[in-house]
């Protein structure tokens, strides 16, 4: 089994990033595992915008143009969030005197998204059981499309949807805690404390919102 | 001896004949006068045996050329007037001292109008009008008029009088299998008239206690022979009501009436519209619950301004607080949406209210389950998941957690 692999990406991050150390930066494989996470979450995006439209008589006939807006938007989120999470390692590894490159860091950081990407199947997988079977109401009031959402994300079926998102992410922060060290040069500590705190934050944030 | 013997046949002939000219028996070749009757559409001829005006005793001169009864078929009780004409054939005039009618039978003459009459002229004519009254049994009685001529042999000729006490059919063609108190029901009658006479002033007004009646009385009018009128009714009883209807109708002046029951059950109808709830689908949106079924209409009646709403302790929201299906037929099914609030309930109470023919409204209250549909919006938090999602979530939860601490010890 090569070194580089993605088998071994995730049963041995520590040997992964070390082997990736002595090579030059390259961001195809971590692009495309992203862009494999955002594709997979658009599809789950494009499925509950369209709900709006079902719900919204007025609208019915926007449900393609409104679920499009969902998935793109959400495509270019998940992309987004890839230089997001790597600017705040990047910027909280400055705390411990980190080296090494931004664009290293990039793809060290878009290799921890594999975790994401299987996440985000079997995410969509429970949502699409969800949404498929789901009896949408006729709304016409806004405030009740809010009410309604927020009551659709209590669904136990969602909320399952959510906790394996935060499993796989605390998967990909383990990762990341490997990518960091080696793309930062950090030790173990810092690297947990520079990719544990924002993840942690994160967790907590979406642990709050699930159950409020 | 032939010659005696023929003498004696001759005398006892000549008897006979006298006797048959004084006794009310009718002779074997007499024919039944005219009995001409005014009617509404003229004049009506009963019975149809017609003959020339017949010879009588006073030399052929008298003779009754038309008889009249008012109204022409008298029922038991009824009095009626008899006019009788008589006129003198003859050349010279007639002296007739009295003209007097006998009862026979069923007809009772009242009154002795003509006591004395005077002469009737040659060629000339002359009415007498008698009030008869009909007694029993029924058929054709025939009282005698007699007038009696001084100086001839007088006249004496049986008048028909037609007495037929039948009454008219009435016949209960619609009425409800059960009344419920306070509900209007329809209550339909038939009137024929089986009689060869028209009735007049025919009408139906209900009798009873405890009801109230949607018209208060329905009019007839004329019932022609064999005729055939319908009078409706709404009925409302309230409990413990006693309901009937009086027929009354006349035959000439004569007022007859007729009472007719009407068995009175209280229950349910067999045939009212029975509304059906089913299909039940729940969402909860928020606090706010979606209900979505189907009411069928399994009973035999239609059901008029179905409304489903909500009952007593949901509070009823927009966009549907409450449903209007509409007219529902027999065997037909409608679907409805209702949205309310139920707050610490685990079922709603839903009421049908609709009306029917008559305009009379009824409620149906029923109750379903506030139990989520696994096809349905968004439960509550820990319900409907199903355990294949748990094992999945425990397993990769197993796995992710073996690859993190395998992570950890290389």
């Amino acid at each position: 089994m090569s070194e580089t692999s993605l088998l071994t990406l995730i049963t041995n991050p520590r040997a992964f990033f070390e082997a990736l150390e002595a090579r030059p930066v390259k961001l195809l494989v971590p692009g495309l595992l992203v862009f494999v996470t955002a594709l997979i979450s658009a599809i789950s995006a494009y499925q509950i915008s369209g709900l709006v439209s079902q719900m919204m008589p007025e609208l019915r006939s926007m449900g393609p143009l409104l679920g499009g807006i969902g998935a793109i938007s959400t495509l270019v989120i998940v992309l987004l969030m890839w230089v997001v999470y790597t600017a705040v390692f990047f910027v909280i590894s400055m705390a411990f005197k980190g080296q090494g490159d931004f664009g290293r860091l990039l793809s060290y950081v878009g290799y921890g998204f594999l975790p994401q990407a299987i996440g985000s199947i079997v995410g969509l997988v429970l949502t699409w059981n969800l949404l498929s079977n789901l009896r949408v109401p006729s709304i016409t009031d806004p405030t009740m499309i809010a009410e309604w959402t927020q009551s659709l994300m209590k669904d136990p079926t969602m909320q399952l949807a959510t906790a394996v998102g935060l499993l796989f992410l605390l998967w990909s922060a383990n990762i990341w805690i490997f990518g960091v060290r080696s793309g930062r040069k950090l030790s173990f500590r810092d690297a947990a404390i520079t990719v544990g705190v924002p993840v942690l934050l994160y967790v907590l944030y979406t642990v709050y919102t699930m159950v409020s | 001896m032939i010659r005696p013997l023929f003498a004696l046949l001759l005398l006892l002939g000549g008897l006979v004949a006298c006797a048959g000219a004084s006794l009310p028996t009718l002779p074997a070749d007499f024919t039944i006068p005219t009995t001409a009757v005014s009617g509404t559409d003229g004049t009506v001829q009963v019975p149809t045996t017609i003959a020339t005006p017949f010879p009588t005793a006073a030399g052929n001169q008298l003779q009754v050329v038309s008889t009249e009864l008012d109204p022409p078929v008298l029922m038991r009780g009824d009095r009626g007037t008899l006019v009788v004409e008589v006129a003198n054939t003859g050349t010279a005039a007639v002296r007739v001292s009295e003209a007097t009618l006998s009862g026979t039978g069923a007809v009772t003459v009242e009154g002795d109008p003509y006591q004395t009459v005077g002469l009737i002229g040659a060629g000339n004519r002359m009415s007498f009008t008698f009030s008869v009254r009909a007694g029993s049994p029924d058929g054709v009685a025939y009282p005698v008029l007699s007038l009696a001529v001084p100086e001839g042999r007088g006249l004496r000729v049986p008048v028909p009088v037609r007495i037929d006490s039948a009454a008219p059919a009435v016949s209960i063609i619609e009425k409800p299998d059960a009344f419920t108190s306070g509900r209007a029901e329809s209550v339909i009658l038939s009137i024929g008239n089986p009689r060869q006479e028209a009735l007049s002033g025919v009408m139906v007004t209900p009798q009873g206690a405890g009801f109230t009646s949607k018209p208060s009385s329905v009019f007839i009018g004329e019932l022609p022979p064999n005729g055939q009128a319908r009078a409706a009714f709404n009925l409302t009883p309230a409990d413990n009501a006693t309901l009937g209807f009086e027929l009354v109708f006349y035959n000439g002046l004569n007022r007859h009436a007729v009472a007719i029951d009407l068995p009175v059950e209280y229950g349910e109808s067999k045939q009212r519209a029975e509304l059906l709830l089913s299909n039940f689908v729940i969402e909860q949106t928020g606090e706010v619950y979606r209900l979505t079924g189907d009411i069928n209409n399994a009973g035999l009646r239609s059901a008029r301004s179905v409304v489903i709403a909500p009952g007593d302790g949901t509070v009823p929201t927009d966009p549907y607080p409450r449903y209007v299906i509409g007219s529902l037929e027999p065997d037909d099914f409608a679907s409805f949406e209702l949205n309310f609030r139920a707050e610490n309930r685990t079922t709603a109470p839903l009421v049908i209210s609709y009306k029917d023919d008559n305009g009379d409204a009824f409620d149906e209250r029923t109750t379903v389950a506030l139990s989520l549909n696994q096809t349905g919006g968004a439960a509550t938090p820990g319900e409907g998941l199903p355990l294949v999602w748990i094992v999945l979530g425990l397993v990769l939860a197993a796995g992710v957690g073996y690859l993190i601490v395998r992570s950890w010890r290389r």
